[in-house]
């Protein structure tokens, strides 16, 4: 079953993709100086534990995905957690 | 003797106490944490991240040191059409004005250090320090971040520019360099700290833990030099 992320604002939805999600957690660690192996591990513990979250939810917010994203990732890399909650916080 | 002495005091400390509550504004370290922050993302090595920052740091310095020139000559033309105490009462009004602005103001009512700042800017700035990938831009930005910052700095710019245009020119050019210089500063130690080996996100958190401290302290500072501007300015030019 696929699972489609709405962007309630532009009343448009995209199907979900794990391999961007990736991209944007393996960032949030190399930010906070996590060697590139390391990075790409924890991204992929972090999808695994998103993917298992989707399973039967057919839509989702990109703020749902954030959110369940930044606790997963807060047991592998508490700062890279944090800056990935907070990096549209800063300015 | 002693109104020789405190003449040359009440400038002074207004000039500290002007380039404190300068140096705890917090978008051009917004910033520098975004240049940062995204040259890590893209694996740039530690070098050219440094290479960055300076970069970002002398163009703040320059633009800092730029406006308070302009400040300087801003004043020397006002004074020239009207009276002293006139001037004064103005730059208190509006450095109250801006106090208050950012006692109430300054950063947005949400989690971590959003500033309020027009979103069109903010983003624009957010996406400059992304797209930069060379020291002049670098520079550039340093330079556009200064002046994205000024509805809350102008009033400092023109109280400094009033206290100095009047000194000989190199001495107002010596004051205007400093102000600078000590301005930036802040911008130099998280380079520094960046450069040790500290972690974004722990400089990230600490300024959103202090950001209330920050806050509250540059605003009463700038209704400190309010009080400062009536009392030794105003009315001691009127009398």
């Amino acid at each position: 079953m696929k699972t489609y992320v709405v962007e309630p604002r532009e009343h448009t939805s995209v199907e979900f993709d794990p391999i961007m999600l990736h991209g944007s957690i393996t960032e949030a660690c190399l930010t906070v100086r996590s060697y590139e192996g390391e990075a790409h591990l924890t991204a992929q513990h972090v999808c695994k534990a998103v993917i298992a979250w989707l399973a039967g939810r057919t839509e989702v917010t990109r703020r749902d995905i954030r959110r369940v994203a930044t606790n997963a990732l807060t047991v592998y890399h508490p700062e890279a957690a944090y800056l990935y909650e907070n990096e549209r916080n800063i300015i | 003797m002693n109104s020789n002495l405190s003449s040359m005091t009440q400038p002074s400390l207004l000039i500290v106490l002007a380039v404190l509550v300068h140096a705890s504004f917090q978008t051009a370290v917004s910033v520098l944490t975004l240049l940062s922050g995204h040259s890590f993302k893209t694996k740039q090595s530690q070098a050219k991240l440094l290479r960055l920052s300076i970069a970002y740091c002398i163009g703040a310095f320059v633009m800092t040191t730029a406006c308070v020139i302009t400040a300087q000559a801003a004043m020397r033309a006002l004074v020239s059409v009207t009276s002293f105490s006139l001037v004064w009462g103005l730059l208190g009004i509006l450095v109250a004005l801006t106090g208050v602005a950012i006692l109430s103001a300054y950063y947005r009512k949400q989690k971590g250090t959003v500033l309020w700042l027009p979103r069109s800017i903010a983003v624009y700035l957010l996406e400059r320090a992304q797209k930069t990938k060379n020291s002049i831009e670098s520079t550039a930005l340093g330079g556009m971040t200064v002046i994205a910052e000024l509805p809350f700095s102008a009033a400092l710019f023109l109280v400094i520019g009033a206290l100095t245009f009047n000194y000989e020119p190199t001495t107002a050019l010596l004051y205007a360099i400093g102000y600078g210089l000590l301005v930036t500063s802040p911008l130099l130690i998280i380079t520094s700290l960046i450069g040790g080996g500290h972690k974004i996100s722990q400089i990230q958190r600490w300024r959103e833990q202090n950001k209330l401290f920050l806050q509250y302290s540059s605003g009463l500072g700038m209704l400190v030099i309010t009080i400062y501007l009536f009392v030794f300015y105003m009315l001691g030019a009127s009398s």
